[in-house]
């Protein structure tokens, strides 16, 4: 619904442009316009899929790869922290708890130290359909899953030492609350810690401007009552 | 106040101070036919959309040298785009804030800029239709001033601005001129008295001032393309990032936005009220364009706020993006402006004649208003050429309340009381 929906007001001011214009440029500035560099900048780990991520607040995929496809980096005033629950908290499994989380200074609380520089994300590799598609026409497929996303998102990883993607949420909210089926992912890993981290950004239209981030919040780490 | 007719008086004199201000504007463009920029007629919906200019520029130096200016904007908020021809700096602000609340530019002195735009009320004026400076009532209600840097199309309905923004980024210093100049109707009265208004400024020991600081290059500063440029550069430093709703999604602060304020949220950026295809955004518009994007998007919209005798008919004098493009289905179709601070601006529509936003919501969950008798009388939600996004929604009480909450979420309290947009006169 909200694609169809959405591509119909794109659709027609592509449509209305087409005449006079020339179709590469004009595709890649029609909302999903955002560069995807297929040269590897930023190494690391190949994200094979967000198949598994829940999108929480109207956040989209299409900004969420362009979360994953930018780097990192650590910025006291703009990394996230949590507030709920506390650091080293047991908590009870029988119920979902709240994850609340606010940014920098805006917690109240005192800056994050720095962590020194260049903690990066793994970037995510183009797909087949991306590659094709970016090799004959200079640009990629659009994932526009939703209204575009304008201001901050949270890409939030539960993870273990043994499940580095136990749970990922990519949402808008400053909050989460984990729906059954993701709450019975957490609590049934098994015992020990699980950590928690967020990687924010702010988006425009669902791409991340020059000063919009990605920075890596504080993690945070818990445990359930057994 | 910002009244979007263009009497051909006017065109002639926008034609010919266009060309002064050295805009790429066709003829055609500004003859009111609109071949490039009125597209579609398809239900109501469609607009204008190109490439941007190169002649526009980025944030904007300072006027003789290369400072960037200080918008002010928290991390990761887009910046207005700045013409290259009109860089801003903090002089040419000071100028144009000063130009903005004065009296002498209008003919008979009786009015400002700010009389129909007042900071207190998001810079409108409270009332369902402007008043001019010789008592002339203007067929439309004053639009906000607040962020119209980030506007690709200003004025309710006028695509000749749209072709100038696209063509050259000049936008707020040519549509200055309409409310300056207009004749039909009278707003400020300047028609025929530049020198006039001129002179006056001239006479002023602070503009003596003033205006060499601002325009440093002129040989000689007091000039009308000075004016249009001060004054379209302090309307370009009016910016609206400190409401509730920014603090929470800009600033990451989770005490910002109620728990109503947030459900309202979700229902407005939701596919079962359908706000945000025309008012969504940062700037809660479709008619956006700021530094970085490389695509003008100007967009207008028949509501079904009318259906005069069921012929889609909009009222005479007032009948939108028509009234220049003569096009049946350009009937009705205005822009939808920001949001923003939304709650300090009724009465709300092109003429204000809905009351409050919760009758706004009436209206838009009966997929258009009906008026029963008179001479509108006319079922809205039936108009042939409205938008196909208009079609209509239930909400429950709570839900209404949700996103009333949200849309007063949207009201940024330190700008109506903001030093460097107040009036200087009375410091």
């Amino acid at each position: 619904m909200t694609r169809v929906k959405t591509s119909v007001v794109r659709r027609r001011t592509v449509l209305s442009l087409a005449a006079g214009a020339v179709g590469s440029s004009l595709l890649s500035a029609c909302g999903d316009d955002h560069s995807h560099s297929h040269d590897g900048e930023g190494g690391g780990v190949v994200d094979p899929s967000i198949s598994d991520v829940v999108f929480e607040g109207g956040a989209t995929d299409e900004a969420l790869e362009a979360l994953i496809a930018k780097g990192a980096t650590t910025d006291a005033t703009q990394g996230t922290r949590f507030l709920t629950p506390t650091a080293g908290a047991v908590i009870d499994p029988s119920s979902p708890v709240v994850f609340t989380w606010a940014v920098g200074q805006a917690s109240g609380r005192a800056p994050l130290a720095p962590r020194g520089r260049g903690t990066r994300l793994a970037r995510r590799a183009p797909s087949l359909v991306e590659r094709v598609v970016g090799a004959t026409l200079g640009v990629r497929t659009a994932h526009a899953h939703g209204t575009p996303i304008d201001g901050r998102a949270y890409f939030l990883v539960f993870r273990t030492e043994s499940n580095p993607r136990l749970l990922r949420v990519f949402t808008t909210r400053l909050d989460y609350t984990p729906s059954a089926e993701a709450w019975a992912k957490l609590t049934g890993e098994g015992g020990g810690p699980i950590t928690a981290e967020i990687t924010g950004a702010i988006f425009e239209q669902n791409r991340i401007p020059q000063d919009g981030g990605p920075w890596l919040g504080e993690a945070t780490s818990f445990e359930f009552a057994v | 106040m910002l009244s979007s007719r263009l009497p051909d008086a006017l065109r002639y004199r926008l034609y010919r101070s266009s060309a002064l201000l050295g805009l790429a504007v066709v003829t055609a463009s500004l003859g009111g036919a609109c071949g490039d920029d009125v597209t579609d007629g398809s239900g109501g919906e469609g607009g204008a959309s190109s490439s941007s200019s190169s002649s526009v520029g980025g944030a904007g130096g300072e006027a003789g040298g290369s400072e960037a200016y200080d918008w002010g904007l928290p991390p990761g908020y887009p910046k207005p785009r700045v013409p290259a021809d009109n860089p801003m700096s903090a002089a040419k602000v000071e100028l144009g804030r000063r130009l903005f609340y004065d009296t002498r530019l209008s003919g008979n002195q009786t009015q400002s800029c700010a009389s129909c735009h007042e900071q207190a009320l998001a810079f409108t004026d409270g009332l369902a239709v402007s008043v001019g400076s010789t008592g002339e009532q203007t067929p439309r209600s004053s639009m906000s001033t607040v962020n119209t840097g980030y506007l690709s199309s200003l004025t309710w309905a006028n695509s000749n601005l749209s072709s100038i923004a696209i063509e050259s980024g000049l936008l707020l210093e040519t549509q200055a001129m309409v409310p300056l100049f207009g004749e039909d109707p009278v707003e400020l009265g300047l028609s025929g008295m530049d020198e006039v208004m001129l002179e006056r400024l001239r006479a002023e020991p602070v503009y003596q001032a003033a205006f060499p600081a601002a325009f440093p290059d002129e040989s000689d500063p007091f000039s009308l393309q000075s004016v249009l440029y001060a004054l379209a550069a302090f309307q370009r430093s009016i910016l609206s990032y400190r409401s509730a709703y920014d603090r929470y999604n800009y600033g990451g602060d989770p005490t910002a936005l109620s728990a109503s304020a947030l459900r309202g949220r979700e229902l407005f950026f939701g596919e079962r009220l359908e706000c945000f295809h025309c008012h969504g955004g940062f700037n809660f518009s479709d008619s956006v364009a700021h530094e970085g994007t490389t695509f003008d998007e100007v967009m207008f919209h028949n509501n079904g706020l009318y259906n005069v005798g069921g012929t889609g008919d909009y009222p005479e004098d007032n009948t939108g993006l028509y009234e220049l493009t003569g096009v049946p289905s350009d009937m009705g179709r205005f822009r939808a402006p920001s949001l923003r601070n939304i709650a300090l601006t009724a009465p709300y529509m092109h003429d204000g004649s809905i009351a409050t936003l919760s009758e706004v919501l009436d209206h838009y969950a009966a997929g258009g208003r009906t008026i029963e008798t008179g001479p509108y009388a006319g079922d809205g939600s039936q108009n042939p050429y409205k938008s196909e996004l208009i079609a209509g929604f239930t909400l429950t009480e709570e839900e209404r309340a949700d996103v009333l909450a949200f849309l007063e979420s949207l009201t940024d309290e330190a700008l109506l009381t903001d030093p460097r947009w107040s009036n200087p006169w009375k410091e």
